[in-house]
């Protein structure tokens, strides 16, 4: 055999991984070949260089200890999930909670007042033919304004308002007063319509003609 | 798994382990974390050898020691857990060492040395820090590849035979040997300089 062919024994010698017979065989050609056995110096010199190295690099190391986790993390891992779910329910039921309690307490958007309803009174009794005759002339017949249902619902924030009953002070909002109404006078003559307009600040117009 | 004779565990008594491990398997923590002190020098070491960074061993040796715990069921209690542990954690380094060649492996090292540089005779190293140590140390394995390392690391350093290391790597003696007869032939090569 070769050198080259023992170099690889050699390396399984210098540390004893041999069988004791190629064991022999490779004694026997060091014996003899001054190059192999520089060459097997080298080698276990190497290796002890390696545990040299090792010794100086593991200075220390045994003072270095391990977390005593391992026990606990295994029970730990366990015990993830149940105490995961307990934990996400009681969030979320938290949670629901405490939307539902805020949605609550906001208040609800553009909610329109009530509507006001104006309780006028009605007439009693009305004669069956109102009719209003200047003192001893036969002048105009004067014929009283329709009156509106004793019950009149105003259009949001105003109230109904009819002329000549009555009405109770806190039927009558502030902005009922904006409303303006007219009362139309009939004569005896067709052609002769009077109509009074009442302004919303009470100002009076004067009766015009048609 | 093969019955394996680890002539590295001298610091800790098989039977004392495996005694510990039948007591952690009935429920007896104090048991548990007794064994995780009597085995966790050699694991730590191993890892530290293995990685060549102890912050990245004591992750890995931490790790053991959870698995431990998760599959302690599954263990033989008859059987000496120390086998187990040295699979556990060569598993561990290997992921830890391809990981890091893929990023890549000792950039540091490469960074540094451009070429071959022989280490230090035995004598000169007792002048060294254990920085430079490690240093070093990890320049001489760096030329090994990752199975050879461990290998190397399982012969040389922790003193496992070549039987016990086939059970802890999962492979036949004959591997063993090729990997270890590799390992100290590139080792010679990077130390050569030095040693003469």
């Amino acid at each position: 055999m070769s050198c080259r062919s023992f170099e690889r024994r050699i390396a399984l010698w210098v540390g004893g991984d041999l069988e004791p017979a190629r064991a022999a065989a490779v004694e026997r050609h060091l014996e003899g070949c001054a190059g192999c056995r520089d060459r097997a110096e080298t080698m276990r010199r190497s290796l002890a260089a390696l545990r040299a190295l090792d010794a100086r690099a593991c200075e220390g190391l045994d003072g270095v200890r391990l977390r005593p986790l391992a026990p606990r993390v295994g029970r730990r891992r366990r015990l993830a999930a149940p105490l995961a779910v307990a934990t996400a329910v009681t969030a979320a039921v938290l949670v629901s909670a405490v939307v539902v309690a805020l949605l609550d307490r906001r208040p609800s958007p553009a909610r329109p007042e009530p509507v006001r309803v104006a309780r006028l009174s009605a007439p009693a009794a009305r004669p069956a033919e109102p009719v209003l005759r200047r003192p001893g002339t036969g002048g105009p017949r004067v014929v009283p304004p329709p009156l509106p249902s004793p019950a009149v619902v105003a259009p949001e924030g105003v109230a109904a308002v009819a002329p000549g009953l009555d009405r109770t002070p806190e039927s009558a909002p502030a902005a009922a007063q904006a409303a303006s109404y007219t009362i139309k006078v009939l004569t005896e003559d067709p052609d002769i319509v009077i109509y009074w307009v009442v302004d919303p600040k009470g100002a009076r117009y004067e009766p015009q003609d048609t | 798994m093969a019955t394996v004779a680890l002539m590295g565990w001298r610091e800790t008594a098989p039977g004392t382990a495996a005694a510990l491990l039948r007591s952690a398997q009935e429920g007896d923590e104090a048991a548990f974390a007794e064994l995780v002190a009597l085995t966790e020098r050699p694991v730590l070491r191993l890892a530290a050898r293995v990685l060549d960074d102890r912050e990245d061993a004591r992750d890995a040796a931490q790790e053991v020691f959870v698995r431990l715990h998760r599959h302690l069921h599954r263990l033989d209690p008859g059987r000496d857990p120390m086998p187990w542990l040295y699979r556990v954690t060569v598993n561990l380094c290997r992921t830890a060492l391809r990981a890091r060649r893929r990023q890549p492996l000792f950039v540091e090292l490469a960074q540094e040395t451009p070429g071959r540089t022989p280490v230090q005779a035995p004598s000169q190293e007792r002048g060294l820090s254990a920085q430079d140590a490690r240093r070093l140390l990890a320049r001489a394995l760096s030329s090994l590849s990752v199975k050879e390392r461990i290998v190397v690391v399982l012969r040389e350093l922790e003193g496992l035979d070549t039987e016990a290391i086939a059970g802890v790597m999962g492979c036949r003696r004959g591997t063993v040997r090729t990997h270890l007869c590799r390992g100290r032939m590139k080792l010679r090569r990077a130390l050569e300089g030095g040693v003469r």
